[in-house]
Parts: structure tokens; sequence; C-alpha cells
């Protein structure tokens, strides 16, 4: 989407009287294009890191602004790069957690989560007539 | 005289240590962690209570969910209100039958079955739970590791943290039996 935007950016550009038309910079749009499809079918495959989606969110109010705000040219590059940059991020982490990331089932080191946790935690259970009541429930509830 | 007093103390606690048939849980402790893309969370608890009749094999263990200590107090804070809902169902229970033999006055290591209905955030599950029993020198302890899909008891997670938490989560149960004596 935020790619989408970028190429209005350019198109924007593009059109505008004053500004002679730029092949390369139509290019660059093309290939935003291309990248923001690219997103698509990231974001359709069901694991979509919270990074990923941060990431977007802060590449689409960038381009919104971008394409919302008569930029000069050479700022709105300079935008674009960044833009391009973070939805580049966003993707390598969608990439990263549905392709490469390890998710085979791993062993839990209870060892570990004991140690760390140990000293934390205490046995807080009812005492004295409280607990016997307690006790006295559950002995009711038992077999039943 | 002394003598025959001194034979009937004897044999009525060998009667009374007979007829003991059920024992609490002495201690115990509950581990569970969840493994995701973004991070790893874990949580103790060591307040559940559980009674165990070791002839008719009954068996119930009642946890109180809020008891449950986690490293950061945020994720403790949210895993009370937004995943558990401890004000609502403030305690998990596990109730049901052991399935294999084990001998509470024989040193040995017993592997049997927790056969039953697990019900944790206010949906009940049957649930057939691996279990360790081991007597050693009359102390009785056992162990447990298990895995939790979070969706079988209704506890949904937001999609914006499907990279935080898991959907299944691995629990490690262990603890020490005592004979059930109810405390002064």
């Amino acid at each position: 989407m935020n790619n989408l935007l970028i190429l209005l950016f350019f198109l924007k550009v593009n059109v505008n009287k004053n500004i002679k038309m730029n092949k390369k910079l139509l290019f660059t749009g093309l290939v935003s294009l291309a990248l923001a499809l690219f997103g698509v079918l990231i974001t359709i495959i069901p694991v979509v890191g919270k990074f990923s989606l941060v990431f977007n969110l802060i590449a689409f109010s960038l381009g919104l602004w971008l394409t919302i705000f008569p930029f000069k040219q050479s700022t709105g590059k300079v935008f674009a790069v960044i833009i391009l940059f973070i939805s580049l991020s966003a993707a390598t982490f969608g990439i990263w957690s549905n392709f490469i990331q390890d998710k085979s089932p791993q062993k839990v080191d209870w060892q570990k989560v004991d140690q760390k946790l140990d000293g934390k935690v205490k046995d807080d259970r009812p005492k004295g007539d409280s607990l016997n009541k307690q006790m006295d429930d559950l002995e009711k509830s038992l077999g039943n | 005289m002394k003598k025959s007093v001194l034979f009937l103390v004897l044999c009525l606690t060998g009667i009374i240590s007979m007829s003991q048939t059920k024992y609490s849980l002495k201690e115990s402790k509950i581990m569970f962690f969840s493994k995701a893309a973004l991070e790893d969370i874990q949580a103790v608890n060591k307040s559940s209570i559980g009674l165990v009749d070791a002839t008719s094999k009954d068996f119930v263990v009642k946890v109180t969910i809020k008891s449950f200590v986690f490293d950061k107090a945020l994720m403790q804070e949210h895993f009370n209100e937004n995943y558990m809902e401890s004000d609502k169902f403030p305690t998990a229970v596990f109730k049901g039958k052991i399935e294999g033999n084990f001998d509470a006055a024989k040193d040995d290591s017993y592997p049997v079955k927790m056969n039953g209905k697990l019900d944790i955030h206010g949906v009940v599950k049957d649930r057939v739970i691996p279990v360790t029993i081991v007597v050693k020198n009359g102390i009785i302890t056992f162990s447990s590791e298990f895995k939790l899909a979070l969706a079988d008891h209704g506890i949904k997670i937001p999609k914006m943290v499907t990279q935080n938490i898991a959907e299944v989560v691995d629990v490690k149960v262990e603890g020490t039996l005592e004979p059930y004596v109810k405390k002064p």
C-alpha cells in the first residue's frame, strides 16, 4: 500500500506541468508497485509479524504524507528511499518468520525456567481452617 | 499388662497406617513455557492443592490461577486480565482417575496415566496425561510433561500478539505427596 502511494507520488510529480517528465522516477515508481504486490503476497500468508505490521504502518503514514503534501522532487526522493527501506525491512521480516525461522519443536529447558523464577515464587496456599475447608471440598468432589 | 497395652498400641498404629489411602499434595510446582517468534514466556505456580485416593485411584487437583508468577509483572497482568480472566475463572481443576498401578508402600517408579476432566478458563476438556510416580524411602513424588492448546480452553490470542504467544504451551508438573491429615 505504501509503495502504491510512492507510485502515486511519482505520477503526481510526473504529471505536474512545472516538472519535466522523468523516466527514471516513473521506473522507480513501477518497481515500487511491484514491491507493493510482493508485500500483498507476504501479508496474505498467515503468519505476519508484529514488526512487519508496525513497519508497514510507519511506511504507510510516511507514504500518505508524501502523497498529500507537495514536496520538491529531491525531498520526495529521500522520503521515497526511506519508505522503500522500511517496506523492505518489513518484507524481510515476513520472509524470515514465514520461511526461514526454525519452528520445529524444541525441548524446553525446565531447569532454566525453574532457576529464573524460583526465587520469586512462593507457596501461597491457604493455611489452617481455610485450607481444611478447601481440602474438605476436594475430598467431597473426589470420585464424583 | 504393659506388654498387652504396647501390643494394642502397635496394632492400632498398624491399622491406621494400613487404612491410610488418601494422599494430599505436600508441595507442587507447575511450570509453563510459551515459545513464540518474538519472545519466550514462562511462569511458575507453587500453590496447588490436591488429593489422591490410592485405593479408588481417584484424584483431584486445584490450581489458583493468580498464583502463577512471571518474570515480568506486565506479562502476569496480561495473563490474568486478558487471557485467563482470573477474576471470572479463579481456579483450574483437574479431576479423574489414575490408570495404571502404583503401590505407595513399595519403592519403585510407576508410569501411570491420569485420565480426567481438565477445567481451565471455564472450559472442560477430557485429558489423559502421562505421569511418573516414584516411591522412594516412603516418599512419593510425581512428575509430568505435556502440551496444552490454548484454543482448547477458549483462550483467545489477538492477531496482534500471535508472534508473542504460542498457540500450544509446554507444561511441566512435579510435586510430592504426603498422607492426608487435616492441618491444625
